[in-house]
């Protein structure tokens, strides 16, 4: 199961990749990049590019946030 | 291809970075948005010497792909992405020539055998043919990848075992296709082990569908047109994002860091793969000659035969003309070709198909004693050069011309004859214009349907490339107030689709008929018409080497053939002799008279405004006038603004003379004007003294309008080889002046010939038969220029009556009764051709209807086609009003159904159904005779409107003649045919006629006028117009000069 969240979040980055992003009060540090992709999204509206990470925690839990270049958001969560 | 193999490995060596072997071009139809050409230009710009391209099931691209790389220096690989009969894609690249037949053979059989517009290649078929090929897994359809991102890895190892073992490890490549996609990662991955684990090689290819990353929002509007999705919804097939772009190899270098290998495996397959498509070399038919015969020496004796049975007498004059066009066509190896031509003309003969040979053929001698042609070439004095000279070497490209009725016949029979595996039809690139991409484009962007329809008709034909300039410039346009803000992203994306191939279909008679299997050269697939076609058009089949034949349809030769037959039975029953169409006199006075007073809606070619405006001031009075007459009213002569010059000569208002003596004899015929291509190259011969073939490359030089530095560079060789010849520099200069001046706009004087014979034999007709092929016309409609309720105004102004339809005396095609036309069944709208046969039949069988119960018993005829039959008039006659049966139908139909239920017991019923007492007006009657038949029968409807326009002062097209020429006029009508032809100075200028109730009055208007009502003149739909103009006499013929231009019903009101 996972849940849309849209959220801005802050994030670190290493080496053009995420570290880690502040969301709900704290750091979520990511272990792993497991995918990453990009979308046009609705361009006919005026959309940009996004690129989209989806990123393992220590935790172990799934997070998916995205940056259309301007800033990134938390995109969706896994339970 | 060439027998012999004439397949050449490119010398193009590949050498440097990234090669792109999975490329969609727009011949993906739909599934492709960037031209081919600005696919090849971004290669080169990136510096890439090597390119593929690997349409869906399709080689469509092939020969504009080769030609275009070729021409940049860039190693055109060609392939295909193919779907298996599972759904899953591979992509197939061609190594050699033996690959390419069997590309071929694959996409074939393919087509053949699967459901049209569905294609699938069976895995048998695909590993039956797999010599000469490499095989890619594929993009994420692909069998592999698809099993891999569902986790299903132990099916994908099977999967790649299947395809090892079937293609071999030296030809099968896994395919990493792309990197920017969620699972792409894990994808790859996999595709590496599995690579590592099977020790095959891994390819990255980057499943191009545009050129450029801005390129992304037309190829996803083509992705939604083509999956008949709005933007707004989700579709599988509507791509993620804007990464299927030709990226540079950095870029793919940068994609694919993980794995640097599959880039190189890119090149060492674009070096395997050296096979480049010969174009330009010739695969002709082969024609069955009798044994103990060379083609040359049949061909031969067909011409002698046919020559003795047009001449009678073979001259020494015709000898040397025929032995000269025989050594050409001998030489140029053509014999066959010829044969094949005649021997589908003799079965036209044979078979009473009417045929006429036109174009450039009637050139030929040849042709013409073959009776592929009607025209007596060495009598008209016509040069076989511009057909065909050895110099040149190209293709000859004869037309013939059958009634369109029966023109499938002709192709019917070349299949038999020449066999299916070597005949096909050409086919033709439907691509996105203007109206079309508006359409389209603005139904996936969720335009209103309405404003589409408005704009999209309101747009002239015109490249969806203008849409812009034309919002900016076209007065019915700009009235719509069609603002940047409210269209711009519609008109942004439809100027990106121009021209971009929609679909394919079917040239209107372009068949091949090659010495080889087609399927050696190109594939084949069936169109909607069922046919086999090549899926290359009438260009690219020339280019690939396949000789192209017309079989054009020509309804006027159905119209005539009507027209003889309705003609024979009159005159059968007056005993006298059928007409003998041959034998129409071509001096006939009354005809030319006919001619002169510019009444020639109906003659073939002669019949627009235009030509009726030339006809009423030319004072034609021979055969040679009508020649003239149909090379003039082109856009060529009309923009040169050569018709006034050539009439004032040939009335005798102006002098004829000629810069040079020599130029008389060439120039006598058409009054010192050069107004035939023919007379280019002759007059380049006799004073320029070029050889035939130099000639007629100047002729082509002047004809494509070539740039002024290509045109000085001839004019100079012109002028010091006139010069040499002992002409004078000043004379040599004009005289080629003079060519500048007309030859760009020259008209093949062959063709029009052939043309020029029927369209004074269809004069002829009208002038002296006129029911009869006014009859005929309406028979063959739609036809000509006119549409159906012109032909009758015209009928009716010649005296002919024109009589509804009837259902217990109109058959499926028109009659001629005396002098009346009785209107045919198949002309009332939504009335089935089942019902009409079944109308006529039950007629024979039990006599007339006796009434409308009796009808819809006997017929069992539907809602949609009684509710026609009633409004249009055809139960008229058996006494109940139109008003009374629509007003009964629903009842009549109800009981009839309970009576068929009810096994007749419901039958009495039938004598309650009352039917209301009085009719329709006479306005409503005519308003649904237009609905249903095109044409008003009980009136026409400016008799109508007459009383009013009289008392505000309208005048009626037999009016007219009444009035000044010079004064102002108001007249009214049904606009017909407004159109904006090209002029001299650019300007815009509309012509259109008004049609009334006793004729058409010819209204010109110009650009300052056409600004302010445009509007009206182009609406998008047919609104009846009152023009005030000033009426011009030019010649016989009157046209009004429009000042004002409003829609009738204002001035009613």
């Amino acid at each position: 199961m996972s849940k849309l969240v849209l959220e801005p979040v802050l994030v670190v980055m290493d080496r053009q990749k995420p570290a880690r992003f502040f969301w709900g009060k704290h750091w979520v540090y990511a272990e792993k990049i497991t995918d990453r992709w990009r979308a046009t999204g609705q361009w006919w509206a005026g959309e940009t590019e996004k690129m989209f990470f989806r990123i393992q925690s220590r935790e172990g839990r799934l997070y998916e946030i995205y940056t259309d270049g301007k800033g990134w958001r938390l995109y969706r969560v896994y339970d | 291809m060439a027998r012999g193999g004439a397949f050449t490995g490119s010398t193009i060596k590949s050498s440097r970075g990234f090669a792109h072997l999975h490329v969609h071009s727009p011949f993906s139809f739909l599934d492709g948005a960037s031209h081919i050409n600005s696919l090849l230009e971004k290669a080169a710009a990136l510096g890439m010497d090597c390119l593929a391209i690997t349409d869906h099931m399709s080689l469509s691209g092939a020969v504009k792909f080769t030609r275009e790389a070729l021409k940049r220096g860039i190693k055109p690989v060609l392939g295909a992405e193919l779907t298996l009969e599972n759904g899953h894609h591979l992509t197939v690249l061609c190594k050699d020539e033996n690959g390419y037949r069997n590309l071929c053979r694959i996409l074939t059989e393919s087509h053949l055998k699967s459901e049209r517009r569905s294609p699938q290649v069976s895995m048998d078929c695909l590993i039956r043919y797999k010599d000469g090929l490499i095989v890619l897994s594929g993009c994420r359809r692909g069998e592999i990848p698809w099993l891999i991102l569902r986790k299903r890895f132990s099916e994908a190892k099977a999967a790649c075992a299947k395809l090892v073992s079937a293609f071999g490890r030296d030809s099968f490549y896994l395919e990493m296709s792309e990197s920017a996609l969620p699972g792409s990662s894990g994808l790859n991955k996999a595709l590496e082990e599995l690579g590592a684990e099977f020790k095959i090689g891994v390819v990255a290819t980057n499943n191009v569908h545009y050129a450029n990353k801005e390129d992304f929002p037309v190829h996803d509007v083509l992705t939604c047109i083509r999956t008949l999705t709005k933007i707004s919804q989700v579709s599988p097939e509507r791509r993620l994002n804007a990464e299927n772009y030709l990226k540079s190899s950095e870029e793919m270098a940068a994609e694919f860091r993980d794995y640097p290998w599959v880039l190189e495996t890119s090149r060492r397959i674009a070096e395997e793969c050296r096979f480049t498509l010969p174009l330009g070399k010739t695969n002709f038919p082969s024609f069955p000659v009798p044994p103990g015969m060379s083609s040359a020496e049949y061909l031969r004796k067909l011409v002698y035969d046919g020559a003795v049975e047009r001449y009678g007498r073979i001259t020494g004059d015709i000898s040397r003309r025929l032995d000269g066009e025989l050594h050409v066509i001998t030489k140029l190896g053509y014999e066959d070709y010829f044969l094949v031509v005649w021997d589908l003309v003799e079965f036209a003969r044979k078979s009473g198909i009417r045929h006429a040979g036109r174009g450039s053929a009637a050139d030929s001698a040849v042709a013409y004693c073959l009776g592929i042609t009607d025209v007596d070439a060495i009598g008209q004095g016509l040069l076989f050069e511009r057909f065909l000279s050895l110099e040149r070497g190209e293709k000859p490209d004869i037309d013939v011309d059958f009634d369109a009725r029966r023109r499938d016949e002709v192709t019917r029979y070349a299949y038999e004859k020449y066999g299916q595996d070597h005949v096909a039809c050409v086919a033709t690139y439907n691509t996105f214009q203007a109206r079309a991409a508006i359409r389209e484009a603005g139904k996936v962007l969720e335009f209103p349907q309405e404003l589409l329809d408005v704009f999209a008709k309101r747009l002239p034909h015109i490249s969806a490339e203008d849409i812009e300039r034309a919002l900016d410039s076209v007065p019915e346009l700009k009235a719509l107030h069609l603002s940047k803000g409210k269209v711009g992203k519609l008109v942004d994306i439809a100027k990106k689709l121009a021209d971009l191939p929609r679909h394919l279909g079917t040239h209107l008679g372009g068949i091949v008929i090659s010495r080889d299997p087609v399927t050696w050269i190109s594939p084949v697939q069936v169109a909607a018409k069922g046919v086999t076609i090549v899926p290359f058009d009438k260009e690219d089949v020339e280019e690939l080497g396949l000789v192209k034949i017309d079989l054009l349809c020509l309804r006027t030769l159905g119209a005539v053939d009507d027209a003889l037959e309705y003609i024979s039975n009159a005159r059968r029953s007056r005993r006298e002799n059928p007409l003998d169409y041959l034998s129409i006199p071509l001096d006939d006075a009354a005809t030319y008279a006919r001619l002169r007073t510019g009444e020639t809606v109906g003659v073939f070619q002669l019949e627009s405004p235009a030509q009726r405006a030339l006809q009423t001031r030319l004072g034609a009075d021979n055969i040679e006038d009508i020649v003239a007459s149909v090379a003039l009213i082109r856009p060529g002569p009309i923009k040169g603004d050569m018709v006034s010059p050539f009439i004032s000569r040939r009335r005798g208002l102006e002098p004829v003379t000629y810069l040079d003596e020599r130029l008389e004899p060439i120039l006598k015929k058409t009054y010192g004007v050069i107004l035939f291509q023919e007379q280019v190259i002759e007059i380049a011969t006799v004073i320029g003294g070029f050889t035939p073939g130099e000639a007629d490359n100047l002729r082509k030089l002047m004809t494509h309008k070539r740039s002024e530095r290509e045109m000085a560079e001839m004019g100079e060789l012109f002028v010091e080889k006139a010069v040499a010849r002992g002409t004078s520099p000043e004379v040599a200069k004009a005289v080629f002046q003079k060519m500048l001046g007309y030859a760009s706009y020259g008209f093949c004087e062959a063709h029009a010939r052939a043309f020029a014979t029927t369209a004074y034999k269809t004069a002829y007709l009208v002038e002296h038969y006129p029911a009869e092929f006014f009859a005929a016309i309406l028979n063959n409609e739609p036809m000509g220029f006119y549409p159906v309720s012109t032909i009758c105004v015209e009928a009716r102004k010649r005296g002919v009556k024109i009589l509804g339809p009837s259902v217990n005396k109109s058959f499926k095609d028109v009659t001629v009764e005396g002098r009346s036309i009785r209107l045919p069944l198949k002309m009332v709208k939504d009335v089935p051709s089942s019902l009409i046969d079944c109308i006529v039949t039950s007629r024979s069988k039990r006599g007339e209807f006796r009434s409308f119960q009796d009808f819809v018993e006997r017929t069992g005829a539907q809602k949609d086609a009684l509710r026609s039959l009633i409004l249009a008039g055809a139960f008229d006659e058996l006494g109940l009003s139109r008003k009374g049966l629509l007003w009964s139908l629903e009842k009549t139909l109800a009981v009839e159904e309970a009576t068929k239920a009810a096994g007749g017991i419901a039958r009495p019923l039938f004598d309650e159904i009352e039917t209301a007492g009085d009719d329709f007006s006479l306005a409503e009657k005519i308003a649904f005779e237009y609905q249903t038949l095109g044409t008003g029968v009980s009136g026409h409807p400016a008799e109508l409107w007459r009383p009013l326009l009289r008392r505000k002062g309208y005048k009626s097209s037999g009016e007219l003649e009444e009035v000044e020429p010079g004064a102002l006029v108001k007249v009214a009508g049904i606009p017909v045919r407004p159109h904006r032809p090209p002029t001299k100075s650019g300007r815009t200028v509309v012509f259109l006629s008004l049609e009334d109730e006793s004729g058409l009055i010819d209204v010109t208007v110009f650009e300052n006028v056409y600004h302010r009502y445009g509007k009206y003149l182009f609406p998008g739909e047919l609104i009846p117009l009152a023009v005030w103009g000033k009426l011009q006499k030019r010649g016989e013929g009157l046209s009004v000069l429009a000042q004002c231009i409003m829609p009738l019903n204002d001035v009613l009101r």
